[in-house]
């Protein structure tokens, strides 16, 4: 099971609608809605909110083989707000330790330092703000996350909402944000369930680089790579000195439309049935 | 998982101005760099990935605090020294060895560099004034020629030996990076000491390891420049064709000069129960490296193989040693 753990609902809204979860009536203490892969927890504002959830989540739900932060963060001099990075290191406030998540997953995702504090920072003098994002949670779900998972198993990604300035955001404008890094989030979430089968998948590295091109050249969709991976690693089972090559052949360099994404994974799935192969 | 070497490098604050932390910062321009304040942060975190940190490996820059020298293992050869030490310029390496123990030792895969060599060779002349004369192994839980360019380990260690009559050490290596030590004056006392094996279990067992083709030229080429030569037929593994295997690669060896050659270790899988208990849940396949049986302390392959290879490796080469025997450990202190 994935986490995903967002400390505002309207950061939650578009992934709640994406990945059509549910909410669990039968949790009450926590805001937490679910699929039968995915878990998503609204942690509210702070870093001793977000560790109590990870740790009501890790303690009584079982099986969380990875957590993914999703939140915005407020960024001095990004030139790129709306854009969203990867987090590679996490500072909180003094007394903490610092969470260094693995960076192992190879995503299409630019980099960047995460400041946690715990009361919101603005000045009217940017050189007295911190260099890095800066967000109120992420310290927390690291520092929370690590007595129970590998750190290559808690990513967190953040878009970057403001310049440190007093800014007012509706739940529309955040929902926005986050709405528009779907597919990133979603290759995340699938890196991280892939990681989470790698010790007992059959794929070779160069196989699963391979299927991580096919699926970002042709925009598929989270169940849509776990079916291709699943096949894959048939194949491979069957065939083990054989190459996945030929699924390149097939892929576009891009697709332009969801049907288009729907009728190249067809073919794609339907070439592991060919008996030549 | 990242195609390009280092992604990221881990570096000591404390390493800031230091020039050889930048020197490799410079190699690896396209690297993220990450400041930490110390490496154990970082490496010796529970519950890492050793699999998935392996194939996407970072680098880690740290100075070693504590700890510059430690005891010889009882299940590694001390080649006739009494004081057998050995120290860990490094933590793991670039290559990875299906059976390499480090998998069952270490918690993290990374790579870690200690920049700070002065304060290792001090600790090993300390050392050396109480219990000479000393055997000591450079490379010991990493491989260090193939990071010559990184930091000149190899090389700085090279005057210390020449400067110290009563030091030996040996450098054991897969690499076959032997420009390294092109253009310097060899010593008796700097035992150059290759790892061989059959090309097949190069393939199957020796990830990311130059060729036995390559290895033996380096060998070559060492002997020939007049460096002292060992070679370490360790560990000998147990897999289909083995034995013929074998054959063919002492066959190969014996066109070599073997009479330049300072001695052949030759040894069989082994470990620690401890290790070997992380090892296995680290690696899946490794009863792929043949059968093993518990034997006292340690976790090994049943000594039958070892027998056949060293009466083979009697036939084709001089001075031959078992690196240890299940029931007594050789060479120790």
């Amino acid at each position: 099971m994935l986490a995903i753990i967002t400390a505002l609902r309207a950061e939650a809204d578009p992934l709640i609608d994406h990945f059509s979860l549910r909410r669990d009536m039968a949790r009450h203490a926590i805001e937490l809605f679910r699929s039968s892969e995915i878990v998503l927890a609204v942690s509210g504002i702070g870093r001793v909110r977000s560790a109590m959830t990870v740790g009501a989540l890790c303690g009584s739900e079982g099986g969380i083989e990875a957590i993914l932060n999703v939140g915005i963060a407020g960024c001095r001099d990004c030139a790129d707000l709306g854009g969203i990075f990867l987090i590679n290191q996490v500072r909180g406030p003094a007394g903490s330790r610092p969470f260094l998540p693995d960076m192992i997953l190879n995503l299409p995702c630019t980099e960047r330092a995460l400041r946690t504090v715990d009361t919101p920072m603005w000045s009217a003098d940017p050189t007295l703000l911190p260099n890095e994002l800066v967000d109120m949670e992420g310290s927390g779900i690291g520092e929370a996350a690590s007595q129970y998972l590998a750190p290559s198993r808690i990513q967190l990604l953040k878009v970057a909402s403001d310049n440190l300035e007093r800014t007012t955001f509706t739940r529309s404008s955040i929902a926005g944000l986050i709405g528009s890094h779907l597919g990133t989030i979603e290759t995340c979430l699938f890196t991280l369930a892939h990681l989470t089968n790698a010790s007992t998948s059959s794929l070779s590295p160069d196989d699963t680089s391979i299927l991580t091109e096919v699926a970002a050249r042709c925009s598929l969709t989270y169940q849509q790579r776990k079916i291709l991976w699943d096949l894959a690693t048939n194949h491979r089972v069957q065939a083990p000195r054989s190459s996945l090559e030929f699924l390149l052949t097939l892929a576009p360099s891009a697709v332009h439309s969801k049907r288009e994404t729907r009728d190249v994974f067809n073919q794609l799935r339907r070439s592991f049935e060919r008996p030549s192969l | 998982m990242s195609d390009r070497p280092f992604s990221h490098i881990y570096v000591e604050e404390s390493l800031r101005d230091n020039d050889r932390a930048d020197a490799i910062l410079k190699r690896f321009r396209h690297a993220t760099v990450i400041p930490i304040a110390d490496y154990r942060q970082l490496f010796m975190r529970p519950r890492q990935e050793w699999r998935g940190q392996k194939e996407s490996q970072k680098l880690v820059l740290a100075e070693r605090k504590a700890e510059f020298l430690y005891a010889g293992s009882a299940v590694t050869p001390h080649f006739g020294f009494q004081h057998f030490f050995y120290n860990t310029l490094a933590l793991n390496c670039l290559y990875d060895c299906s059976y390499c123990y480090l998998q069952g030792m270490l918690p993290s895969a990374n790579l870690v560099l200690f920049l700070n060599v002065e304060d290792f060779i001090e600790a090993a002349l300390a050392q050396l004034r109480r219990t000479a004369p000393m055997y000591l192994c450079l490379s010991y839980d990493t491989d260090l020629l193939p990071l010559e360019s990184f930091v000149p380990y190899t090389d700085l260690w090279l005057q210390v030996v020449r400067d110290t009559p009563e030091l030996t050490v040996e450098l054991r290596t897969k690499s076959a990076a032997t420009h390294a030590l092109r253009g310097k004056t060899p010593c008796d006392r700097y035992i150059l000491a290759w790892t061989l094996a059959p090309q097949i279990a190069i393939d199957r067992f020796e990830r990311r390891t130059p060729s036995l083709k390559s290895r033996l030229l380096a060998l070559r080429s060492a002997i020939d420049s007049g460096w002292s030569v060992r070679v370490c037929l360790d560990p000998v593994l147990e897999f289909e064709g083995w034995q013929a295997a074998y054959e063919a690669l002492l066959a190969d060896l014996s066109s070599l000069p073997l009479h330049l050659v300072r001695d052949v270790s030759v040894g069989t899988l082994r470990m620690s129960k401890e290790h070997w208990k992380q090892f296995s849940r680290v690696r899946s396949d490794y009863r792929d490296l043949g059968p093993t049986q518990p034997q006292g302390q340690y976790v090994a392959a049943p000594g039958e193989h070892l027998e056949v290879v060293l009466e083979l490796a009697r036939q084709f080469l001089p001075r031959v040693e078992p690196a240890w025997t299940p029931a007594a450990p050789l060479y120790m202190s």
